[in-house]
């Protein structure tokens, strides 16, 4: 028995801490994680299979008025993206006028959840697109109304994505109302984050918006992160906890974007 | 020695523990299910110790990492040395009463995710508070339903 407890331990600590990035296995890791997707979506089917059903029963009427709703929507998004074209057009000269280099598209990829990852103490994703769809390590993850989090497996026909709240992801942000810098950290909770290390004088109060500084480089700036829910400021200490709630809803919908615009540092390992 | 027979059981019955793990559920429920898996793992080692060893844990160990997303090896890493424990201990493991057992078991769970926590931890895969022991307490509740319904399968099976 000894020699086998030997080699499976040495197998398992060698794949570990020698070969879990080496470069000559990208193809055996992309089959797991698209193994593990198809896994994921086999188990999803009947869920998704028992929705669709109830999708196909609903009323007529539940349908119109949805579809009123969403024409009204839609139309105020429409008015709103015209608005948005004309601040584009602004902003492009004000950096023409600053020689930044810098290019503005916000193209997107839709990408469909398949799952939320077995180990409780884990926030990942299985989304159903992959290197044959062009993404890339590192990408944004946006939800509809923020940033949601970030690729960090590729196989070829699905990923892995980290959300912001998982206890081993930060994102570097800044107060949009007084550009204060500060790193959103995950707690393990899928509804907070935590900035910790902002100094007590700092200006940032309770229902702020935190948005992606761009620093660090994964992240392109501007894309909103969270809301601030409550600052923590210990008499005599120098520095303040802020507590914040991630904008996008991550327990809720079934499809994410990934930005396609990536930041200058991307390409590196997250 | 016996010639070995029914190895498509245990493989199937490991493979249906994968997959009810991949089921989606609710995020709130997720610290209150147990660890099905390793569950099954250690009954076949507990019944069967001649065949599922600590090369088997190491398999089972590595799909169950593949699946989670969890740097591959460690699990698998916890898993052998959990079932270590158990092979060395089987004889005495069998005559405890159920509820030994589930502690037994229940131990052995959380060795697989303590193991694991300290090696993602080395790799530099924070883990914040208590939150990767909490299939712990649910998997020693799950144990007698488990062994239950696999000892039946086994006998139906003959699976020896």
């Amino acid at each position: 028995m000894g020699w086998r407890v030997t080699l499976a331990v040495g197998c398992c600590l060698l794949i570990l801490f020698y070969l879990r990035d080496h470069p000559a296995l990208e193809r055996p890791r992309q089959l797991g994680t698209d193994a593990a997707a198809l896994i994921y979506s086999v188990a999803a089917a009947p869920g998704a299979a028992i929705s669709g059903l109830a999708e196909f029963f609903r009323s007529h009427s539940t349908l119109r008025s949805e579809n009123a709703r969403l024409q009204q929507e839609n139309l105020v998004l429409k008015g709103q993206t015209q608005k948005l074209a004309a601040v584009l057009a602004e902003n492009g000269r004000y950096r023409a006028l600053l020689n930044s280099a810098e290019t503005i598209e916000r193209e997107v990829m839709v990408a469909e959840i398949i799952a939320l990852t077995a180990a409780p103490s884990r926030h990942e994703l299985v989304i159903d697109k992959g290197a044959r769809d062009n993404v890339m390590l590192g990408q944004p993850l946006l939800g509809a109304d923020g940033l949601m989090g970030q690729v960090t497996k590729v196989g070829q026909y699905s990923s892995n994505a980290l959300l912001i709240t998982d206890a081993t992801h930060a994102v570097p942000v800044q107060v949009l109302r007084s550009g204060v810098r500060g790193l959103a950290e995950g707690t393990g909770e899928l509804d907070r984050l935590v900035v910790r290390h902002i100094a007590a004088t700092t200006d940032i109060r309770e229902g702020d918006t935190l948005v992606t500084s761009g620093l660090g480089g994964l992240f392109p700036a501007g894309y909103p992160v969270a809301r601030v829910l409550e600052v923590i400021s210990e008499r005599g200490s120098a520095f303040s906890q802020v507590i914040a709630e991630p904008l996008a809803p991550l327990d809720r919908g079934r499809h994410v974007m990934l930005a396609l615009e990536l930041g200058p540092g991307a390409s590196d390992k997250p | 020695m016996i010639a070995s027979r029914g190895s498509w059981v245990i493989f199937v019955s490991v493979a249906f523990a994968l997959f009810i793990s991949a089921l989606p559920v609710p995020v709130s429920w997720r610290g209150y299910l147990p660890d099905w898996t390793m569950l099954v793992l250690f009954y076949w080692v507990l019944a069967l110790p001649a065949r599922v060893g600590v090369l088997s844990a190491c398999l089972v160990g590595i799909a169950t990492d593949i699946l989670d997303g969890s740097p591959v090896g460690a699990t698998a890493v916890g898993a052998t040395l959990a079932v270590l424990v158990l092979l060395l201990s089987y004889q005495r493991v069998r005559q405890f009463d159920v509820l030994q057992q589930s502690f037994v078991v229940g131990l052995m769970v959380a060795v697989v995710h303590l193991v694991e926590q300290r090696l993602e931890t080395l790799l530099g895969w924070q883990h914040l508070g208590t939150a990767f022991l909490a299939p712990t307490v649910a998997s020693m509740v799950f144990w007698l339903p488990v062994r239950n319904s696999l000892r039946a399968l086994r006998r139906y099976y003959e699976v020896q």
